[in-house]
């Protein structure tokens, strides 16, 4: 097993979410009624021509630039012939001459942890077709979705493994949905669209060998079973002196195995050919250079920054990397003092997130600036862990800052050291024969005093400062 | 009168029409809009049946569509309809504009007005006829190959290709996007230049369309005109097209034009240029007429059949013939050398003519190879094919170009063609209307067809 | 060079229009006859020529105000086979890409 090597490429479609289809002004509301949101032009009726969609192309763009590409000066529009009764034209209408995006990369980390690249061979702008539904004998077709605007990214066949290929996938998502925003990330309802290739060589070899397709696969735990089946799939049939047939495939979910779909019979004749309804785009070197400068900060250059910067463990550190804005809220929040910064992505992780939404975190009625007020007076002892929990409930119902809430509320009065020793010498006395087991040895029953004078004080004493304090007076 | 009033047009229609068999539809007298607003207000209008009037039908001529009614309007005719323009009727063609002599009719051949035994030329020989029999005041074309242009010359009437993008392509079913351009038929160009005043400019709909160059009427003397005469051309013409050239020059000469002769190497590639370009842009463009969505359906045992079923059923042979060979040389074995080597060999072609107006004005040249010939005499196909050589090279080249009635023969009438610079439309139009004031015109044709 | 009968019947399928015997054999003596003018391109040199189709203007985008076109109802009347306002075709048996 271990003397082969899979080859693994995969093309992402990835819808553009944008206000109007890309060529023409329709809406792209998903879920709307069947065949609402058509028009002559993504329907094809006679006469009906194209126009390029500008918030498109500018997402596709940004989209080329984050994935690393070098930009085409003047891409062009091709028309892709073939009939199939969801594509309204007989064509469909993509870039495949001159993409917009090409010779791109993202990072993954291969399986000893080392950083690896995983190149891009274009980024291209094209055109969904409409969905069909199959009933008993015939096909229905809602064409909503026919002209919404798709990039496909297509890799270079880099990656060896179900892993890697998750890792890809999840950084294209990651930029696409969380840092550009250019996709709502609906991978149930198909805005993220992955087709594998896949194809097994002895190590050390260099040549391509006969390839299969795994289609759909949209999910990330399933492109990676997916992934790892089919390469030992393949490994074990060849192993048994077959041969990989080039074929399309489907994961069965399942049963946790692919399956054939059809097989391939050579190369279909698309005729691609420029399409004469659209020019070539040409777009600027200054257009270039200002989207360029308008992308935000990426995950490669974040996690090395955030890395270096503040101190938190791999789980906190794909927190922040997966959600750029939980990111920015934790930046944002340990301004003031960088040496609380596990402290309080913790509070964030455990807490925080769990009251308020991290796709949102931006609306959440507590500001960065207050949740490390709070933070802060965990950490000084003026209120404790549990209490301090209670207060963040209470900050996000009320909207006050946590030494608002703690000041005006006696459950968080602060008990001095004097006030706890009084109700320990108070439990010590009315407790007496616990007291003497414990003296005798039955020193499990240091719970039993704590839990006591937690309660006796309301749970607002410090846990640190009782027990300190117990220990010396029970000893 | 040489634009007719609304009852003389509907009494045009109910004399000549049935015979001449040049519409697919006709709005009744009774039903036909009166509008009193507008630049255009009085003005009736015939269109081809390629482009798209709301409600009316679109049959582009095909078996295809023969139930098919346009469910928008092209730019073309919002823009007319918002000057106060009424359209009476739907106009017969060939085929999805695939033709020269309009012969390809799913719906019957159009019959040419001067000579019944004649056809009118094509695509637009049904405009060309609207037009000549005074069935609308004007009537508006496609030109892809000169479908506008020869059929003008073998009716006797103006007809008249814009620069490519003047007049958006919006509603116009697509032939061949890269040449195809809305053309105008009328008995005078000089309410071309108000049409197209109304008609032209940049169209976000259509992104191959460009700003109006701007029209408006203007005196335009031959005198100091440079006119350009093509070498290759002189040695082809037949007979017929010679004399009519030789006194359309001599006029120009004898009016204080100079004439130049222009060298023109590559004439004799441009029919398999267009034929390559035009075919594949076709095949693609007639591939949503699949009898799926809209268009009629023929019954078949699975959807992929419906689809071989009801394009094999539905359109016509010589549609076929183009689709097939459009097929062909996109295929993945021909596309070097056929389809790319076309591209570049039209770029040259391109280039060659803005070269040529560097030093001329206006380009002279043939129309249609001769008069319009008899049904009885229909070449083959592929001769059919050389029908537009005169034509082509204003599509390959984007330039505008207008024919206009210059002659008669054997009681036909004949066009000749000038062929202006890029964007230089207006000053194109505003010559040839001191061509008609001067030269020769539609009353002048009509005297010469009936007592020559 | 001229065609067979098998890749005229190959464009046939591509080009999705169903014909007998007799129609490929016609069609097959049409493009044989044009294969030659055709070829006549061959003479012109076009080295270091771009295609024309590179040679426009570049393509200017549409600010699109997203809006529901006036168009849909008749597009859905004018349907071949609807149910529901669904588009109806024979059920698609996917027969290889």
């Amino acid at each position: 097993m271990n003397n082969y090597e899979a080859v693994v490429g995969l093309e992402i479609h990835i819808q553009i979410d944008t206000a109007a289809k890309a060529f023409c002004s329709c809406p792209t509301t998903f879920g709307d009624r069947q065949n609402l949101n058509i028009c002559p032009v993504c329907t094809g009726q006679p006469g009906a021509l194209p126009s390029l969609n500008k918030e498109f192309m500018e997402k596709a763009l940004r989209f080329s630039l984050a994935l690393n590409c070098d930009v085409n000066k003047d891409s062009t529009f091709d028309r892709k012939n073939y009939f199939y009764p969801d594509l309204t034209k007989g064509y469909q209408i993509t870039q495949f001459f001159r993409p917009i995006g090409e010779n791109g990369f993202v990072m993954v980390k291969d399986s000893n942890g080392e950083p690896k690249k995983i190149r891009l061979e274009r980024i291209h702008m094209e055109e969904d077709t409409g969905k069909s539904f199959h009933k008993e004998g015939k096909t229905l077709l809602n064409y909503n979705r026919a002209g919404v605007p798709l990039c496909e990214v297509v890799s270079y066949p880099d990656i060896r493994t179900g892993d890697e290929a998750v890792q890809y996938l999840k950084k294209i998502y990651n930029i696409a949905v969380k840092y550009l925003r250019i996709c709502d990330g609906n991978m149930e309802e198909g805005s993220l669209r992955c087709d594998a290739n896949v194809s097994i060589r002895k190590k050390g070899e260099t040549i391509l060998n006969e390839k299969t397709e795994i289609k759909n696969v949209n999910s990330f735990s399933f492109i990676q079973k997916a992934i790892d089946y089919e390469i030992e799939r393949q490994i074990k049939l060849v192993e048994d002196g077959g041969e990989v047939e080039p074929e399309t495939r489907l994961w069965n979910p399942k049963l946790k195995q692919t399956e054939v779909m059809r097989k391939k019979s050579g190369r279909n004749d698309y005729r691609y050919f420029n399409e004469p309804d659209l020019a070539p785009l040409r777009i600027s070197e200054d257009k270039i250079v200002t989207s360029k400068n308008s992308l935000p900060e990426l995950p490669d250059v974040k996690e090395e920054r955030v890395r270096k910067i503040y101190d938190l463990n791999d789980e906190l550190m794909e927190l922040m990397i997966s959600y750029p804005e939980v990111c920015d809220y934790f930046e944002q929040a340990v301004k003031k003092d960088i040496s609380l910064s596990r402290k309080i992505a913790g509070w964030i992780s455990g807490e925080l997130l769990r009251l308020h939404d991290k796709e949102n975190i931006k609306s959440a009625p507590v500001s960065p600036e207050m949740l490390f007020e709070l933070v802060s007076m965990v950490e000084n002892k003026r209120i404790n862990q549990a209490q301090g929990k209670e207060v963040l409930e209470i900050m996000f119902s009320s909207c006050r800052t946590a030494s608002e809430i703690v000041e005006n509320d006696s459950r968080f009065a602060q008990i001095d050291s004097s006030e706890i020793e009084a109700v320990i010498d108070d439990i010590i006395a009315s407790n007496q024969n616990q007291y003497q087991a414990y003296k005798n040895g039955k020193t499990a029953l240091f719970g039993f005093f704590m839990g006591q004078v937690m309660k006796k004080s309301g749970g607002q004493a410090d846990p640190e400062t009782v027990k300190s304090i117990l220990v010396s007076k029970l000893n | 009168m040489v634009i007719p009033s609304r009852e003389d047009i509907y009494k045009n229609i109910d004399e000549y029409n049935q015979v001449l068999n040049a519409t697919l539809q006709i709005v009744p007298e009774n039903e036909l809009e009166h509008s009193d607003k507008g630049k255009l207000k009085g003005l009736i209008c015939g269109v081809k049946d390629n482009i798209a009037v709301k409600g009316l039908k679109l049959t582009n001529a095909s078996l295809i569509l023969r139930n098919y009614k346009a469910v928008y309007d092209a730019t073309v005719i919002k823009r007319l309809k918002n000057e106060g323009v009424v359209f009476n009727c739907k106009i017969n063609m060939d085929e999805f504009a695939m033709g020269v002599a309009n012969i390809y009719s799913a719906y019957g051949p159009v019959l040419n007005p001067w000579d019944t035994e004649r056809v009118p030329g094509g695509s637009s020989g049904g405009s060309a006829v609207v037009a000549a029999a005074g069935m609308a005041s004007f009537t508006l074309g496609s030109d892809t190959g000169g479908s506008v242009r020869q059929p003008a010359s073998l009716c006797g009437v103006y007809g008249y290709k814009p620069t490519y993008g003047v007049l958006s392509r919006y509603g116009v079913t697509s032939f061949a996007s890269s040449l195809d351009q809305v053309g105008l038929l009328s008995r005078t160009p000089k309410i071309m230049i108000d049409i197209m005043d109304v008609m032209s400019g940049k169209d976000e709909k259509d992104s191959t369309s460009i700003d109006s160059p701007g029209f408006f009427h203007k005196d335009t003397p031959v005198k100091g005109k440079k006119i350009g005469i093509i070498k290759q051309y002189l040695e082809s013409m037949k007979p017929n097209v010679a004399l009519t050239f030789e006194k359309t020059k001599n006029y120009f000469i004898e009016n204080g034009a100079e004439i130049i002769e222009l060298d023109f190497p590559e004439f004799d590639k441009v029919i398999p240029v267009y034929q390559v370009i035009s075919t594949a842009e076709a095949s693609s463009n007639l591939a949503r007429f699949d009898g799926i969505r809209y268009s009629e359906r023929a019954e078949a045992e699975n959807v992929f059949e419906t689809y071989s079923k009801s394009r094999g059923k539905y359109f016509g042979e010589e549609v076929k013939r183009r689709i097939i060979l459009g097929t062909y040389v996109l295929s993945r074995k021909c596309f070097d050398s056929f389809y790319l080597k076309a591209s570049k060999i039209r770029t040259i072609i391109y280039n060659r003519f803005n070269s040529f107006f560097e030093n001329v004005d206006f380009v002279l040249t043939p129309a249609s190879s001769d008069i319009a010939f008899k049904f009885e005499e229909k070449p083959d196909p592929v001769s059919l094919y050389f029908e537009d050589l005169y034509t082509i090279p204003a599509n390959l080249a984007k330039l505008p170009a207008i024919v206009f009635p210059a002659d008669v023969h054997h009681h036909m009438p004949l066009g000749m063609q000038l062929m202006a610079p890029r964007l230089k439309d207006n000053e194109l139009l505003n010559f040839v209307c001191t061509i008609e004031k001067e030269f020769y015109n539609f009353e002048k044709m009509v005297e010469e067809v009936e007592h020559e | 060079m001229s065609l067979t009968i098998k890749e005229v019947s190959e464009i046939y399928k591509l080009a999705a229009i169903s014909a007998d015997a007799n129609e490929m054999e016609k069609m097959k003596a049409h493009i044989d006859a044009l294969i030659p003018i055709l070829d006549e391109m061959e003479k012109v040199d076009t080295e270091g020529v771009i295609p024309f189709f590179e040679l426009s203007e570049s393509l200017e985008t549409v600010d699109f105000e997203p809006a529901l076109s006036e168009s849909s109802k008749d597009i859905i009347d004018a349907f071949t086979q609807k149910e529901d306002d669904y588009l109806v075709v024979k059920k698609v048996v996917d027969k290889g890409e």
